[in-house]
């Protein structure tokens, strides 16, 4: 029982609750997970010991996993969310959020052999540790101890919902009490480091990093330290390239440090990828799918797309989309050449096979019509245009009106073609055909499920 | 000799009677560049000294290292005639030939295919020891099938003298077999627009000579000469100077027979009066120590001087010395192009047909019929030449009516244009620049009329690879061409630096554009890069422009050459296969069955030549020949890959409803099976999916297309592996040339690369034999190295693709080749090495 208490961290939340006076808690969990649901909530509703409080199982997302689904929340009124394993720490949401991270048990020893074998020679190197969200429980102890002995390593922090750290941070700081000294103080200088390191330090992919400038990032080797699957590691390999990063997998029985170009194929993919930015080029109408709960990030970023489509004679069209499927995008297909999906930094979607056209993310889709770049390489997952690109963008496309006024009137007849097409596919309910089908007896239809019907036999 | 002048090229441009377009064709190593050598030092570009050894066409470096064309080049060159008799309609007495050196080697059968398009007569050139060869045959064929008038010149005849030591009645009877080989494939084309294109010495439209000794002659020149010494009509003589005409020196008088009453051997006149005095010259000239006199005497008889100098030369260069003073090769090839060529007014007329793709009476038609000066222009763009500017092209071909000026507005259709979507693939802008091609060099024009072959300065970026560039507004463009060649080995390229991929793929598109016979492909599903061509060497070539030119600067990672495979499907599906929908609403049912191979080779012809897929003719002949079934055929819903490929999707359901409103997914899934087939991913071949049966939900939101895609395309997956799935693998057809003692080797490799032999032909009066095979390409790799290797260097194969072969082992068997192919492939892809199990995409009701 006190195990599963602690790998769900029963305490920690039922202490977030209390402190957030909440009525209505909804606990959102991957599919992996959603077994343990019912006993959570159980283990939940005996520690708080209050019927008013109300249980949400959100068993299915509209949104990907990683991310906090305050879509669905608000559809039962919640005014709390907890957040159940990986996450990409993309949400902003204006409600209490707490995240909890399924912890893996790792070798705090075995790590630090890792890493003394690794740069036995060179212990001075400047050295960035991320981490996955995993192993967030030991990284402080892990940190100091590998502190002592790299003193240019240098650590990121998970940049966590803001509301969930005020008040969890008293928390902490009783807990602390109970513990050493030693580690008390280490912990508080941990925590102003923090601090001040969040005032002005980059922010990105759910991490403050250590420094204050992207471009200070190739001077360090980055280190990985978490699973080697792990999406977040996929995304910032992707990012700031796969060349840079060694990966320490803790979960692994012999812990050693590997390449990351070498564990996966990225070049493979950064091949395929481009062969994806190179379509783009070609392709007429493009859709771009919202498919975040994050509106006011997305805007600017659904403006500058829309201009860089115009701007290069395309035709772009909105669409809105809770997760993005491809069976949703095969709607589409008749109208629409390519996608771009505007999602959390974890949304880049690999394998489109299933998928009958191009899906790509906000960058690629720069990299294909912005002629001003030049590709280094990386795919950036974090994108963010800001106010000098759009208007950068607007001032182009004012010069170009004036030249090609005609053209434009015919691209506005286009984009009304496409509109007034994707109109008449609108779902307008099932087919009622009042007054057109004779009167007839009632016949005996179809009964059982779609899979197979009851009266079905195999042909074969 | 002339002095090469570019204004009298420029004068001569405007007056196409006195034009001639050719272009030199052979095979592989039969001498063409060298022999144009000749022409062109005759015009006055290079000094006679150097003509057979400078292949001045031969402009890349590559080319004059190897000894071997891969990029036809194109020439000017400025003649004058002797005045008295000039062709009948010919306006003055000079004459400009624009001249293109085609490559051999059959890897490089597209820039041939290139270069007839833009000449009106071909100059075969035939090695007369090894005779004519495949690609002899190939490139003969395409020029006929273009409307190309050939001439032939039998080239290399040194080597039957000095190398073999045949006497002049062998050589004789060497020349009969050459050009009976040549007439036998020009018999088979009878065209009534072309008239008798058959050829014979006797009408002089045949050359015999040494291209490296710089010599060359008709039987015309010698019927000349003897006609002054003889003071007879020339007419008279020539008759006598070829076929069964033998000279009776007793009774003094011209016999049909070999042998007099008496039973002496009688020598032949070509023998005596052609072929042997140039033999007697060489034998010589070979001891030139022992018999000066009777050598001073045969010099005087054919009126060579020689100053003091030469007479010390050795006798090798003394022979090629006498010989181009003799016989020198550009006269006779010179008349033989001006006299039995046509000119571009004479050729149009009955070209224009083979051209146009529009009404042969609308204006374009009738301007390119009459090679009008003053009509519409209408520019054929053959091929894409790189300039010295990096990354930019010129754009070659001929203007077949009206003037072309520099700064001229023109309209463009490339090669996706046709008169249904009239928007696409055309663009309206200025010519830069006009330029003559003068082989390395070029030469600025402001302005070329009709008939002649130039270069377009500041168009590439519109065009592909061909086009047609037009003033007209209604203007068709001209037919596409059909290449014979296929790109069918491939190699994959990557970047050793990802960030240099953009450049890569900006290499790649040039790469493509320069090289009508090339192919790049990105996959996106496997992330290659692939660079698709003809062969080994192709490829190479290929791979070295693009590192040293294309790409400079960037590193290139290359892959090992690989083939391509075909699926296919050996019997028809042992189950009706079934897929249902996402949603579980619909449901798809559907069986494979194999196509015939001649209904599949209909297809592919038809679509090959017509592009547009004229169904009628199609579906008539699967009526009549194949005997099917008319309510079936009348119900083929697609073709595939690409709307055009040989596998059929065919609807045997009665009364479906709604059944038209999948037709358009069902043939989308179709696309997307045919194009990657179950096994591999390859394309599938031959393949004939017929529908079943189909449920459909009674709600289209519910049977829109994003459920009947995934159907369709799982369901033909199902009936693809369920009907004995198969690989096919691309075939070469290897034509080796052997001396017949080492064939025993050629025999040896063959087997061991899996190689069927169809046929072993003796080439005649030569040690050489002719092993026809079929060489699976996948062995073909290094199959050149391992030849030589196994023969000493003496025997040459050209190989080319011929046919797809099923590969009879079970691909899904574990153990067997095909097995092996199919992960190998797979895992290229970055797939799993084996395909999901049938259940996969059978669904169970």
């Amino acid at each position: 029982m006190e195990n599963f208490d602690e790998q769900f961290s029963i305490t920690k939340t039922v202490e977030f609750i209390q402190k957030n006076k909440s009525t209505r808690v909804i606990l959102q969990l991957p599919p992996k997970l959603l077994q343990f649901s019912s006993k959570i909530e159980k283990h939940l509703k005996k520690a708080l010991k209050n019927d008013k409080i109300s249980f949400f199982i959100l068993a299915g997302a509209s949104t990907r996993h990683c991310c906090v689904d305050t879509v669905s929340s608000a559809r039962v009124f919640g005014d709390l969310i907890v957040h159940y394993g990986h996450s990409c720490l993309s949400s902003t949401a204006q409600i209490p959020i707490l995240n909890i991270f399924i912890p893996t048990k790792i070798s705090i020893q075995n790590i630090i052999s890792a890493f003394e074998t690794e740069f036995s020679t060179q212990k001075t190197k400047q050295m960035i540790l991320f981490y996955s969200t995993e192993v967030e429980n030991s990284i402080s102890g892990l940190y100091l101890q590998l502190n002592k002995t790299f003193p240019n390593l240098k650590r990121t922090f998970l940049n966590l919902p803001k509301n969930e750290k005020e008040k969890v941070k008293k928390l902490e700081q009783k807990q602390e009490k109970e513990q050493e000294l030693e580690k008390e103080k280490a912990k508080e200088e941990e925590k102003e480091q923090q601090q001040q390191q969040e005032k002005e330090n980059l922010k990105i992919f759910g991490r403050v990093l250590p420094i204050t400038d992207i471009t200070q990032l190739s001077k360090n080797q980055l280190i990985w330290l978490g699973s080697s699957t792990n999406p977040t590691l996929f995304s910032l390999a992707l990012t700031f390239g796969a060349e840079n990063f060694l990966v320490l997998d803790p979960e692994k029985e012999y812990l050693e440090f590997e390449k990351m170009e070498r564990m996966q194929p990225m070049r493979r993919i950064l091949m395929k990828r481009y062969a994806l930015i190179e379509k783009a080029k070609k392709s007429e109408n493009i859709g771009i799918v919202v498919g975040t709960t994050n509106p006011k990030k997305d805007l600017q970023i659904v403006k500058y797309l829309q201009l860089l489509i115009k701007n290069s004679k395309k035709k772009s069209q909105v669409i809105s989309m809770g997760v993005v499927k491809s069976l949703k995008l095969g709607n589409f297909v008749h109208d629409l050449d390519l996608f771009v999906v505007i999602g959390c930094n974890e949304s880049l979607i690999l394998d489109q096979s299933d998928y009958y056209r191009p899906v790509l993310v906000p960058d690629e889709l720069d990299l294909a019509l912005n002629h001003d770049r030049e590709w280094d390489g990386t795919i950036n997952l974090n994108f963010y245009p800001n106010h000098d690109m759009i208007a950068n963008l607007e001032k182009k496309l004012k010069q170009s009106f004036d030249l090609i006024l005609i053209e434009q009137q015919n691209q506005k007849q286009i984009e009304n073609l496409i509109i007034s097409r994707s109109e008449t596919r609108s779902f307008k309910g099932l087919e009622t055909r009042l007054g057109e089908n004779k009167v007839t007896k009632i016949e005996e239809g179809l009964s059982g499920r779609a899979s197979q019907y009851q009266d079905e036999i195999d042909l074969n | 000799m002339s002095k090469y002048s570019l204004e009298k090229i420029l004068e001569l441009m405007n007056h196409p009677s006195n034009i001639r377009n050719i272009s030199v064709i052979a095979h592989v190593d039969h001498g063409k560049t060298t022999l144009t050598d000749s022409m062109v030092s005759k015009a006055g570009i290079i000094s006679t000294k150097l003509a057979g050894e400078k292949r001045v066409m031969d402009t890349r470096k590559d080319e004059q290292l190897r000894c071997i064309t891969i990029k036809s080049t194109a020439i000017s060159l400025y003649y004058e005639l002797d005045e008295q008799s000039l062709p009948q309609d010919s306006d003055g007495n000079s004459f400009l030939i624009n001249l293109i050196d085609s490559p051999g080697h059959v890897d490089f059968s597209s820039e041939v295919t290139a270069a007839l398009r833009v000449s009106d007569g071909a100059l075969v050139v035939v090695d007369c020891v090894s005779g004519a060869f495949v690609q002899t045959e190939t490139v003969l064929n395409q020029a006929l099938s273009e409307r190309v008038k050939p001439v032939l010149m039998i080239n290399k005849v040194d080597r039957a003298i000095l190398e073999l030591q045949l006497e002049p009645e062998e050589i004789y009877q060497q020349f009969v077999k050459v050009i009976e080989s040549i007439n036998v494939i020009i018999s088979s084309y009878e065209d009534e627009y072309l008239g008798d294109i058959i050829i014979g010495p006797t009408k002089s439209n045949v050359a015999f000579g040494a291209g490296k000794q710089g010599w060359s002659f008709t039987l015309n020149q010698f019927a000349e000469m003897y006609a002054k010494k003889w003071n007879m009509p020339k007419e008279k003589i020539l008759k006598r100077l070829w076929g069964d005409n033998f000279w009776d020196p007793k009774r003094k008088k011209w016999v049909k027979t070999k042998k007099d009453k008496e039973g002496n051997v009688l020598e032949r006149g070509f023998c005596k009066y052609v072929i042997g005095p140039i033999c007697q010259l060489f034998k010589l000239v070979n001891q030139k120590e022992k018999n000066e006199k009777a050598l001073n005497k045969l010099l005087n008889g054919i009126g060579v001087k020689l100053t003091n100098e030469e007479r010390e030369e050795e006798s090798k260069e003394l022979l090629v010395t006498i010989m181009k003073k003799f016989l020198p090769a550009a006269d006779a090839l010179i008349e033989m192009i001006i006299y039995h060529l046509p000119s571009p007014k004479v050729a149009q007329r009955y070209r224009v047909q083979n051209l146009y793709a529009g009404d042969q009476n609308d204006e374009c038609a009738q301007a390119i019929a009459n090679c009008d000066p003053d009509g519409p222009v209408m520019m054929y763009v053959s091929k894409m030449i790189p300039t010295k500017k990096k990354g930019r092209f010129y754009a070659f071909g001929r203007v077949f009516s009206g003037t072309i000026k520099s700064g001229q507005k023109v309209t463009i259709l490339g090669q996706n244009y046709s008169a249904e979507f009239p928007k696409k693939d055309r663009f309206i802008t200025k010519v830069q620049n006009t330029v003559l091609m003068m082989g390395n060099k070029i030469e600025p024009l402001i302005k070329c009329c009709c008939g002649n072959m130039i270069g377009l300065v500041g168009v590439d970026d519109y065009l592909v690879k061909t086009g047609t560039i037009t003033t007209h507004e209604n203007a068709y463009p001209f037919k596409q061409m059909s290449f014979t060649v296929s790109p069918v080995v491939r190699i994959a390229i990557k970047p050793k630096k990802i960030q240099n991929l953009p450049k890569l793929i900006e290499g790649m598109q040039k790469l493509e554009k320069a090289d009508s016979c090339v192919k790049c492909l990105i996959d996106e599903k496997s992330g290659e890069y692939i660079i698709a061509g003809a062969g080994e060497l192709h490829l190479e070539i290929c791979l070295k422009d693009l590192k040293d030119d294309y790409c400079k600067g960037i590193e290139i990672i290359s892959s090992d050459p690989v083939v391509s495979f075909s699926e296919t499907v050996t019997q028809e599906s042992s189950q009706v296969c079934l897929a249902k929908s996402a949603n579980n609403h619909n449901r798809l049912f559907v069986k494979a069955y194999p196509l015939e191979e001649g209904i599949i080779n209909t297809i592919e012809k038809v679509n090959k030549d017509q592009k547009i897929y004229s169904t009628n003719n199609f579906l008539n002949t699967l009526t009549t020949k194949y005997s099917w079934d008319k309510k079936f055929v009348k119900k083929i819903w697609a073709f595939g890959p690409e709307q055009t490929g040989p596998n059929l999707l065919i609807d045997t359901t009665k009364g479906i409803q709604y059944l038209n409103e999948i037709k358009s997914a069902c043939s989308a899934g179709f696309q997307s099976f045919t194009g990657v087939g179950v096994l591999c991913n390859e394309p599938v071949r031959g393949v004939k999916i017929e529908i079943k049966d189909v449920k459909l939900h009674a709600d289209s939101i519910h049977r829109g297309e994003n459920q009947v895609i995934p159907m369709a395309i799982n369901s033909f997956y199902a009936s693809e592996l369920t009907a004995k799935p198969r690989l096919m693998e691309p075939i070469f057809l290897c034509e080796i040339s052997v001396p017949k003692y080492i064939s025993g080797q050629v025999y040896n490799l063959l087997n061991q690369k899996r190689g069927i032999v169809l046929s072993e032909i003796p080439k005649e009066g030569s040690n050489l034999v002719i092993i026809k095979s079929d060489l699976p390409i996948i062995e073909s790799f290094g199959f050149n190295a391992d030849l030589r290797s196994a023969t000493q260097g003496k025997a040459f194969e050209q190989c080319v693709f011929d046919h797809w072969e099923v590969v009879e082992e079970d691909p899904l068997k574990e153990g067997t080749r095909a097995n092996k192919w199919m992960k190998e492939t797979r895992v290229r892809k970055g797939l799993e090495p084996v395909p999901f199990p049938l259940e996969h995409y059978h669904d169970k009701l």
